[in-house]
């Protein structure tokens, strides 16, 4: 679950204002899409979720966190509730498709049985698991998001954000991206795609809340 | 701590100085510089400790009595000097034991021209006064002149002087040095793993988003420090050991003023230190970069 309360963010000592009095609830297993013109407020919503930084005021909770309150040392156990997805995939690229995403679970200290046992699964989820002794250069960009989309999800996270995920894809590749961020969330896994891109918002009939300059302007389904 | 994770540390920490070879060589050779330096004055100075108490014994007060001073007396006066702190031994060169001494050593075979004096003995008897620490040498001297039937007091004042302000000095300097070279490999280290960092942003980035601990982020760079700095000071111990021996059998002429160290004395009291010191550094010289540079 995750819980914005009157959350404000400034920048630059207050002379930027980037969310403004800004509240809203997303439930369990909710798929929400967050749009909005390119400073909106989009992504200070994505880091504030991420503890990149806090509000100046108002309450995040997520999932049993809250956010302002929590110790520095607690944010690594918050994160790995949350799998991120980005625009540029973020994908390293001297590692293969399988490292890429047995790195995340290394990180977190999953043992190797378990790492050999899961990636494998995520990999054929995803569709991708004949390429997984690729390097990411050797991969479409559709390709690239679904590593990503992998590693976001293989630590069983309770919540994924898809910061623009297609925004580097075409119309096709963009679609099975978002057909897979469905799947996701049939699977129970609360999913938040953040974009700018409306084509989606309206054919896929899901909550969506719109920000205009750092407040919210329509919530609905 | 996981031994798995322990296990990837090292491995990690081995990548980053196999990935960056010219970089990490140029580390450690900057920290091998430093610390053969700063190691040349650590085998100076544990020299000079032994060197120092060689001075110990050779810096002896010798006290005369009056020539026609009854034997007594000059007993009592002894059993007076031992009373003083920081006296370590007292030896006694009666005159008669002095003139037998100046026959062997000065009128070998003109033995003849120093014949009076056996009936005359013109010199007088001494106490040769061994202390416990030379520094004191001026202090105690001054004591011993005010007991009974002293006549006089002497020890090799400018000498002695001299060479423990010598000693003190290089003391001191060796610490400026240990200093000044040990700051200089810190700062090496820690730019070596700022570059580091720099390299590795995107990948510590994304290891910070799926939520690695911040020790888990950090294990890698300090364990590279501290190879990095292992290596060059176990490089620099090398250097000093061939430098080392190479002195030791070549200025033999150093051998009459002094006792050097043995090589294995060396190696059990300064290598040790030495290395320990360089990994230290490193893992210093690392931990200041990452508590600067990342940001987690």
């Amino acid at each position: 679950m995750i819980e914005f309360v009157n959350v404000t963010k400034t920048y630059k000592n207050g002379s930027i204002v980037a969310i403004k009095d800004v509240s809203f609830t997303i439930k369990k297993k909710e798929f929400v899409f967050v749009v909005g013109a390119s400073g909106a407020g989009k992504s200070t919503l994505v880091k504030l979720m991420l503890r990149e930084f806090l509000p100046n005021s108002g309450k995040i909770i997520i999932e049993n966190f809250d956010v302002k309150k929590m110790s520095k040392r607690k944010i690594p156990f918050l994160r790995r509730n949350i799998g991120v997805v980005f625009q540029d995939f973020r994908l390293l690229p001297n590692k293969t498709v399988f490292e890429n995403v047995s790195f995340a679970m290394e990180i977190i200290e999953c043992s190797s049985k378990q790492i050999k046992k899961e990636v494998p699964k995520i990999l054929e989820l995803v569709g991708i698991s004949n390429k997984s002794k690729m390097k990411p250069f050797e991969l479409s960009g559709g390709e690239q998001q679904r590593v990503s989309l992998a590693r976001a999800i293989v630590n069983n996270p309770k919540i994924v954000i898809a910061d623009e995920p297609t925004g580097n894809l075409d119309f096709d590749t963009s679609f099975e991206i978002m057909s897979l961020l469905k799947q996701i969330n049939k699977n129970g896994v609360t999913v938040i795609i953040v974009t700018h891109a409306q084509e989606f918002t309206a054919k896929m009939k899901k909550r969506l809340i719109k920000l205009e300059n750092g407040s919210i302007v329509k919530d609905e389904i | 701590m996981k031994i798995k994770n322990i296990a990837y540390f090292i491995s990690e920490a081995f990548r980053n100085i196999f990935s960056n070879g010219f970089m990490s060589l140029t580390s450690i050779f900057s920290v091998m510089i430093s610390i053969t330096i700063f190691g040349m004055f650590v085998v100076l100075n544990s020299n000079l400790d032994s060197f120092t108490k060689q001075i110990q014994d050779f810096c002896k007060i010798r006290v005369y009595f009056p020539r026609d001073l009854n034997e007594h007396y000059v007993e009592k006066a002894k059993k007076n000097i031992e009373t003083i702190n920081k006296v370590k031994n007292i030896e006694l060169i009666s005159k008669k034991k002095a003139l037998e001494e100046c026959k062997e050593k000065i009128f070998k075979g003109r033995y003849n021209l120093i014949k009076a004096f056996e009936y005359d003995n013109p010199l007088r008897d001494c106490y040769k006064v061994t202390l416990t620490n030379a520094k004191f040498v001026e202090e105690i001297s001054k004591e011993i002149e005010n007991i009974e039937n002293v006549e006089e007091v002497k020890y090799e004042k400018n000498f002695i002087n001299n060479i423990l302000k010598l000693i003190i000095f290089l003391k001191y300097s060796s610490l400026v040095l240990v200093i000044f070279f040990g700051t200089i490999s810190i700062l090496i280290i820690s730019n070596s793993i700022k570059i580091m960092l720099f390299i590795r942003r995107k990948e510590i980035n994304i290891m910070k988003f799926i939520g690695a601990t911040n020790w888990f982020i950090k294990w890698p760079y300090i364990i590279e420090g501290a190879v990095i700095g292992a290596i060059g000071s176990a490089l620099a111990c090398v250097l000093i050991f061939f430098g080392y021996s190479y002195i030791i059998s070549h200025a033999k002429f150093l051998l009459e003023f002094t006792k050097f160290k043995t090589l294995n004395e060396i190696f059990s009291d300064t290598f040790l230190k030495l290395f320990y010191f360089g990994s230290g550094i490193g893992i210093i010289g690392s931990y200041i970069s990452i508590k600067k540079y990342l940001h987690v």
